[in-house]
């Protein structure tokens, strides 16, 4: 093993060197099993997207006799894959950077400064947070008519934006707290205003809590299927989530095209958070906030 | 204060940006007098008629170009689309043209108020369209409120291969007789049939609705759950849980089904939109092993032998309109829908069965499995509707996890009737 | 902090777009949501006023009180179980051990399959015809122990909130986050003074990460609270109501046409949401 931080970190350890050994060997264990428990699923996702249903059927867990190409092809066939994959992208993005942004301007000045009411007013909106969003489907239906924007992805991003308003409060209300409040306040004796503090110094420290709160943002987004359905009418304007829904039918549904479809919709997801996860990093090492 | 307003604007012209991306095709102009109609159809996707009723509708819009154009919204799915027509009515907005199951299932549509009242256009013309006695599943108090459309018929599909192993060349005629071939089965290793208790436990519940057909009689619906008939069919759809596989309870649909195709079991209870699996699902030589039959009689029962469970699977009900042109519209459309030669069309494609009266011709390529449904159900004595939709939406709803209850032994089949009829009364 | 007229300015500004977010998608819903809670109402026809009859009704309702109780074993098998977990994982994953980052990044993936998906392959792990969790069984010698797992009324629970709980991939980015940005320092000044590394990430650690780990019980929790596709799609709530939770519970009444006795439920929902936010923050506020 390459000289690790922990090492340099734990060095002075008085333990001896075998209850570390066997630390280690537990720990390799652990991370073993959840190594495999992740990977499994998406291991059998693939396959099953690569079989006949009948095959899927007869027996989940083995491998297709004939790997099957044209359950990819049908995804993008049946379902108009490319256009509901392009709406998807414009909403969740629009309705992550739209939430985020909301959120994070709510939480400063929930987190720095005192007014009326706050703390009632900060618990009835967390409180939202354990609100059972699709049981609010008639008045945010009603709503979204008297909008005018039924049947439009803008529908769609107001929606996600405010159904997941009080979770990202919650999260970057926590994070900007714990930005010390030194910084602010020398940025103040130098002259700097509400809006450039806020700019400035809260926005980029609290990148990790942005980021987090993005993060659940987009994937709610992206997997979000209910109101995808209730608050559209016409294909164009609709999600991956209802195109994978074509698969199923009142009386049949096909499995591995399904699945197909659900490989694809999850490699943006990856991808996005493969990056999005550098930036978490980034944002915590750049020094800053250890102080 | 510069820095945060310039920050506010490029938000703004992004945001704005967007919108126009956003908005899509609301507000798409419309040619002046054109009447569009909204149908939301589950028949899309995958579905077995989705082709031709593709091709159905863009033949309508074709024919009526300028004038009339039915405006599709494609939800595959039941579930979600049995929620979104629910939630559009209570938010104020009925679609134009809906699908609904019928029955249980289609009364509080009635009862609404919000339906378009067909009456006055149901004239003989287009009554004569229909089967014989179809037309009670649309009225409501005097009232025509629906199009009867999909019909279903759900007898007993058997491995016939499986079942000579037990020594069986027919099936059984008697449910004394069935069970004698469940125990031959069982002997031989063979698990007799599918059972299942998950989702609406769909297979099942239509076995209990047989086997009520089988020792009620017809009318068995009519007499509420007093009827001893209700307990005798509990106690029967028990003991078929012990001819089942190990995962009945708690199965769903697609497992039942999955233990058929592969030959797991022998039996399978389904209607004619399962004919398309059994040819592209099955195994070698699946199909041609593959036989319909009327589900058994009861010795000393009031049903009789051949009896058949049928109902009307789909209705097409149509909002109530202000606009006298567009309600014309809709009739007009619903009229096109049940012309026979569209319906046969239909039919013939998907293999599904209607309402409507068609011609089969000769050289018509009819389906052997199909063929044999409209043959044993036109020679039964009596076709009566399944559970679900003869009893209220809490009781089918309710019905699933009595069943498992019963079938675990925690409900005795007294208790499983009591737990029914407790939710039907309240 | 102090408050200058700009500032005030600045702090409406800020407040205002939430507040609208706020004001149309969860006050408005909720009054519509309470005042049709005490009503008979099947969603088509007009509303009828019926006082408390919901409420009586939903309190008298075994399957209701079994969900709750549900409703409560998922959210302490989120909060106690899967965070604790997620905890755990994050500490092994801040020593940095060979290959952490690719762990760190998997360990994630099982949060962007959909849930649907999800369920169906566990449904067929559990299953007693072709399930791999009997074929295991049984390659160990232990086929009295084979079961149809989700279809026994004793196994069908556990099997349901017990898969889930070991997909902990959200929870430990976020805490693996809080504890990357604890100061070496801490570290070295406890290990000069002696402490082993257990001792270290007891004393240190844990109480560093307190505000993360928050953040994740609550929302474990809320996800404990609405939990409902892996519900609906693996049992349906059965066998025998057994796996029933609220929001299942909710969805079947709006599909028999009881949106007063439905909406009557989202109010026990909210509310039971509300007692677990202030009892959290209540109880880490006390630990201050």
């Amino acid at each position: 093993m390459p000289k690790l931080l922990f090492e340099k970190r734990f060095s002075n350890s008085l333990e001896p060197g075998r209850s570390k050994f066997f630390g280690s060997i537990i720990m390799w264990v652990v991370l073993a099993f959840f190594l495999f428990y992740t990977v499994a699923p998406m291991v059998w996702l693939l396959i099953s997207s690569l079989k006949t249903n009948a095959e899927l059927i007869a027996s989940p867990f083995s491998l297709p006799e004939k790997m099957q190409f044209t359950n990819y092809t049908n995804a993008f066939q049946v379902s108009g894959l490319n256009r509901l994959f392009l709406n998807s992208m414009v909403v969740s993005l629009s309705a992550t950077i739209l939430n985020v942004l909301i959120a994070a301007m709510a939480a400063y000045v929930i987190a720095r400064f005192n007014f009326k009411f706050k703390e009632v007013i900060f618990t009835i909106i967390i409180a939202g947070i354990m609100v059972p969003i699709s049981s609010l489907m008639v008045p945010i239906f009603t709503l979204i008519k008297t909008l005018g924007v039924y049947n439009t992805r803008l529908a769609l991003i107001l929606t996600y934006t405010g159904v997941s308003l009080p979770l990202s409060l919650f999260i970057i209300r926590g994070f900007i707290n714990n930005i010390p409040v030194e910084l602010e306040e020398a940025a103040i004796i130098d002259g700097c205003g509400f809006y450039s503090r806020f700019f400035k110094i809260i926005f980029p420290l609290a990148k990790p809590g942005l980021i987090t709160a993005a993060t659940f943002q987009f994937l709610y987004s992206w997997n979000e299927f209910v109101y995808a359905m209730l608050l559209t009418s016409s294909n164009s304007v609709r999600t991956m989530q209802v195109g994978i829904r074509f698969f199923s039918n009142q009386f049949t549904t096909d499995y591995t095209s399904m699945y197909a479809a659900i490989v694809i919709s999850i490699i943006p997801s990856i991808i996005g958070y493969i990056l999005f996860q550098e930036q978490i990093i980034s944002g915590l090492t750049s020094g800053a906030i250890k102080g | 204060m510069k820095r945060f307003l310039s920050l506010m604007l490029l938000v703004f012209v992004v945001c704005s940006a967007m919108a126009v991306g956003i908005f899509g095709n609301a507000g798409r102009a419309v040619a002046d007098n054109q009447t569009i109609i909204n149908f939301p159809s589950i028949w899309v996707g995958k579905d077995s008629k989705a082709v031709v009723m593709n091709e159905l509708i863009t033949k309508f819009n074709q024919e009526n170009a300028g004038k009339i154009k039915v405006v599709v919204e494609e939800i595959a799915d039941y579930d979600a689309y049995e929620e979104k027509v629910k939630v559009s009515i209570a938010a104020g907005q009925v679609p134009d043209l809906f699908i609904t199951k019928a029955g249980a299932k289609a009364e509080p549509f009635y009862k609404s108020g919000k339906l378009m009242d067909l009456s006055k256009y149901m004239d003989s013309a287009w009554q004569d369209r229909f089967v014989p006695g179809v037309m009670s599943s649309a009225t409501y108090q005097g009232r025509i409120l629906a199009v009867p459309y999909e019909f279903g018929v759900t007898p007993v599909l058997y491995n016939s291969k499986l079942l000579e192993k037990a020594g069986y060349t027919e099936f059984p005629e008697t449910y004394q007789d069935f069970f004698v071939m469940c125990d031959k089965m069982e002997a031989l290793g063979i698990t007799p049939m599918s059972q299942m208790t998950g989702a609406n436990a769909w297979t099942s519940m239509l076995w209990y609705s047989q086997l009520l057909a089988a020792i009620g009689g017809p009318d068995i619906y009519e007499r509420g759950f007093d009827d001893p008939a209700y307990l005798e069919a509990a106690k029967l759809i028990k003991k078929m849980f012990d001819y089942t596989t190990s995962d009945a309870v708690g199965a769903t649909a697609t497992v039942a089904a999955g233990h058929f195709l592969n030959e797991r079991t022998a039996m399978l209870m389904n209607g004619p939109w399962f004919i398309g699996r059994i040819k592209s699902e099955g195994g070698n030589n699946f199909y041609q092993n593959i036989k319909v039959a009327p589900a058994p009689a009861y010795q000393g029962g009031k049903g009789e032998k051949g009896g058949y469970l049928g109902f009307v699977q789909a209705l097409l009900v149509a909002a109530k309109q202000s606009d006298h042109n567009k309600e014309e519209a809709v009739v007009k459309f619903l009229k096109y829908l049940t012309e026979a030669e569209n319906v046969k069309k239909l039919s013939m494609s998907s293999g599904a069965l209607f309402v409507i009266k068609t011609e089969i011709n000769p050289g018509d390529n009819v389906e052997p499995l199909q063929g044999a449904m409209i043959n044993q159900s036109s020679k039964a004595p009596y076709i009566v509707p399944h559970f679900n939709m003869s009893v209220k939406p809490a009781v089918a709803t309710e019905f699933p996890q009595a069943l498992s209850a019963l079938v675990l032994g925690i409900k005795t089949p007294e208790e499983f009737i009591a737990t029914l009829k407790a939710i039907d009364t309240r | 902090m102090k408050k200058t007229i700009s500032s005030k300015i600045g702090m409406v500004l800020f407040l205002l777009p939430a507040g609208l977010f706020f004001i149309s998608f969860f006050v408005y819903p909720l009054v519509f949501i309470i005042i049709t809670s005490f009503t008979s109402w099947d969603g088509l026809s007009q509303p009828v006023f019926n006082s408390w009859n919901n409420y009586r009704f939903v309190l008298s309702d075994p399957t209701f009180k079994l969900s709750i109780q549900n409703n409560i074993g998922w959210i302490l098998a989120g909060g106690f179980l899967q965070v604790p977990l997620a905890v755990l994982v994050a500490i092994l994953l801040a020593r940095k051990p060979k290959g952490w980052k690719f762990l760190r990044t998997v360990y994630y993936f099982p949060n962007v399959i959909s849930i649907v998906a999800m369920s169906m392959l566990w449904m067929a792990v559990f299953n007693s015809e072709y399930g791999i969790l009997n074929g295991l069984l049984k390659a160990v010698g232990l086929e009295g122990l084979q079961q149809n797992w989700l279809g026994n009324y004793f196994t069908a629970y556990p099997a349901v909130v017990l898969f889930g709980v070991f997909y902990i991939g959200y929870f430990m980015i976020i805490i693996l986050a809080e504890i990357s940005s604890i100061p070496e320092t801490y570290y070295e000044a406890a290990s000069i003074d002696g402490a082993s590394r257990l001792q270290q990430e007891l004393h240190i650690t844990l109480p560093l990460i307190r505000g993360s780990t928050l953040t994740c019980m609550t929302i474990a929790m809320v996800y404990g609270l609405r939990q409902f596709e892996q519900t609906y799609v693996m049992t349906n709530g059965g066998p025998a109501n057994r796996t029933m939770v609220l929001v299942l519970y909710l969805f079947k009444k709006i599909n028999d046409f009881q949106y007063g006795v439905a909406n009557t439920s989202a109010v026990f929902l909210l509310m039971i949401g509300v007692i677990i936010i202030v009892g959290l923050r209540r109880l880490f506020r006390a630990k201050d």
